[in-house]
Order: structure tokens, then C-alpha cells, then sequence
């Protein structure tokens, strides 16, 4: 759950293009994990969190500066919706990926 | 996953299939290759090839279920340490920031970049191909501004050295011509 909810604030920063599964082949998803979650990592106490998200970040963007806001997104929705305290959001950038929005329509079909 | 994997779990996929469907034409009353394996249990050569097949599919097995859990290997990666955690920006990503950006230079045909941590700090070394109408120690200069203050400006850290390869002039363009 913590994990679906860093999963979709992370995605919510500008610059995020997506989130990388961290396993090969999405074997582990298909026995069932969440794909909300995927790209997330969390290890949860009892009052505290530590998250680690593993991101595609839009080409051109700056990475520090779109990581921060990841941390800082991810920590305030988390502590909001769940009480816990979040030490740290690990950011790892797994790639680079253009969002424009003519490639994002050049896949679409016409109609 | 590697080229090895991918030929492994072709292979094992492809074997899997004409296994399954053996399976089920001797299921339907086809009693042939029952028969010849039957046979092939009676001399030892037929028994070893049963046995190494057996072992093959063992193996590849193993490895295929190893590869799905193990998860992505964690790789090299540049290290933000901040308030919040750590931000780790993998090479495979710099070198992904490196060929878009050597590749938008007018005369670089292709770029093959690769990107190492030194004791120093960051390293790019890349295999470029030219087109025949430029001055190479131009370009050479070109790219190694572009890509030094694209690197800094995106990745947050200046690199240490960017070694230029000229691999060859070429008309052809090896790349596709969209991204």
C-alpha cells in the first residue's frame, strides 16, 4: 500500500516519465504483484519508512533537481496518508526517455 | 538480461513447445515417440542423451528462475547524497544522455558511448562515425563541449575526461532515421 502510494506520487512530479520494474523479465509480476507499485521498494517499521523508487526520468530534465521533488512528493504523501515516518526516499534513475508530447501522439493511431 | 539470456530462454521456450506438443499427440493415441524413447532407454548412449537433456533443461531452468528473482543487477551508478536519501543516477542512464546528445551534432553519424566510474570521477568514452564533410577536430571540440555541459547540466556532476574515437567517415547512416 505505502508502496502504490509512493509509486503514484512519484509519478506525479514533473520530469517522471515512468517507473522501471526492478525485476527481469516482470516474471514476479505476473505471480501477482502489484503494477501500481512497480519501480518501488519499501521497508516498512513501525512507525518509520525507507523507500526506494527506481525511475525513468524525461530526457532534458535536470535529475537533481527532479529527484528532489520526487523526495519531497513522495515524503509528504506518505506521511500524510499513513502516519509513518519516511527517513529516506532513495531516487535511482535507471534511464533517460523522451516525453514529448508529438511522440507520445505519433504512437497513438489517427482516429 | 543479458544476450546469453535471451538466447537461453528462446531455446528453452522453443524446446518447451515441441515437448508440450508431443506430450499431447501421445496423449491423443500416438504412441511413436514413446516407443522410441523406450528403445533409447535400453542403450546406455540413449540413456546419457536422455540424461544430458535432462540436465540441460535443469540448468536453464534454474538460471531462468534465478534471472526473474534476483531482480536487475544493481549497476554502476553516480551518487547524490541529500537530506532526503540518496539519488543514484545509473551510467547506463549518462550513457543514454550522451549518445542523444552527441547524436543531435550535425556530422556525427552514429555515437557508441560508454561510461565509466574512475577514481577521478566520471569518464565518457565514445566511438563516433563522421560524415565526410566535417573538420574532425572541430566536431571533436563540438562534442566534447555539448556533451561536458549537457552531462553537468542534467547529471549534476562535471565530467572528468571525455575521450573521442573516430571510428570511421561514413555517407551511410547507421541508425535509424527516427528515434
Amino acid at each position: 500500500m505505502v508502496a502504490v502510494i509512493a509509486a503514484l506520487a512519484a509519478g506525479e512530479v514533473e520530469g517522471v516519465v515512468g517507473m522501471s520494474g526492478g525485476l527481469v523479465g516482470g516474471l514476479s509480476e505476473m505471480l501477482g504483484k502489484s503494477s501500481l507499485a512497480r519501480g518501488v521498494k519499501v521497508e516498512i517499521g513501525t512507525h518509520e519508512a525507507a523507500i526506494d523508487l527506481y525511475l525513468t526520468v524525461e530526457y532534458g530534465a535536470r535529475i537533481p533537481v527532479v529527484a528532489q521533488r520526487v523526495q519531497e512528493g513522495v515524503k509528504r504523501a506518505v506521511e500524510e496518508m499513513t502516519g509513518l515516518t519516511v527517513v529516506e526516499v532513495n531516487i535511482h534513475v535507471q534511464g533517460l526517455q523522451a516525453a514529448s508530447p508529438e511522440e507520445t501522439g505519433r504512437k497513438r493511431p489517427l482516429g | 538480461m543479458g544476450i546469453i539470456d535471451r538466447i537461453i530462454l528462446t531455446v528453452y521456450t522453443v524446446a518447451l513447445l515441441v515437448l508440450s506438443a508431443l506430450a499431447v499427440l501421445i496423449g491423443v493415441g500416438w504412441d511413436k515417440p514413446a516407443g522410441v524413447i523406450r528403445a533409447a532407454l535400453d542403450t546406455l548412449n540413449g540413456r546419457l542423451t536422455i540424461g544430458a537433456l535432462g540436465l540441460i533443461f535443469l540448468v536453464s531452468s534454474a538460471r531462468l528462475l534465478i534471472l526473474a528473482f534476483r531482480g536487475r543487477q544493481p549497476g554502476q551508478s553516480v551518487v547524490h547524497e541529500t537530506d532526503l536519501g540518496d539519488v543514484r543516477i545509473s551510467l547506463d542512464a549518462i550513457e543514454n544522455l550522451v549518445q542523444r546528445v552527441a547524436r543531435q551534432i550535425k556530422g556525427v553519424r552514429d555515437v557508441r558511448p560508454q561510461v565509466a566510474l574512475g577514481a577521478d570521477g566520471l569518464h565518457a568514452a565514445m566511438r563516433v562515425w563522421v560524415s565526410p564533410d566535417v573538420n574532425i577536430p572541430e566536431l571533436a571540440r563540438d562534442l566534447q563541449e555539448e556533451v561536458g555541459r549537457s552531462v553537468q547540466g542534467v547529471v549534476g556532476v562535471a565530467l572528468a575526461g571525455l575521450d573521442i574515437r573516430v571510428e570511421n567517415i561514413t555517407t551511410e547512416t547507421r541508425r535509424g532515421r527516427v528515434d
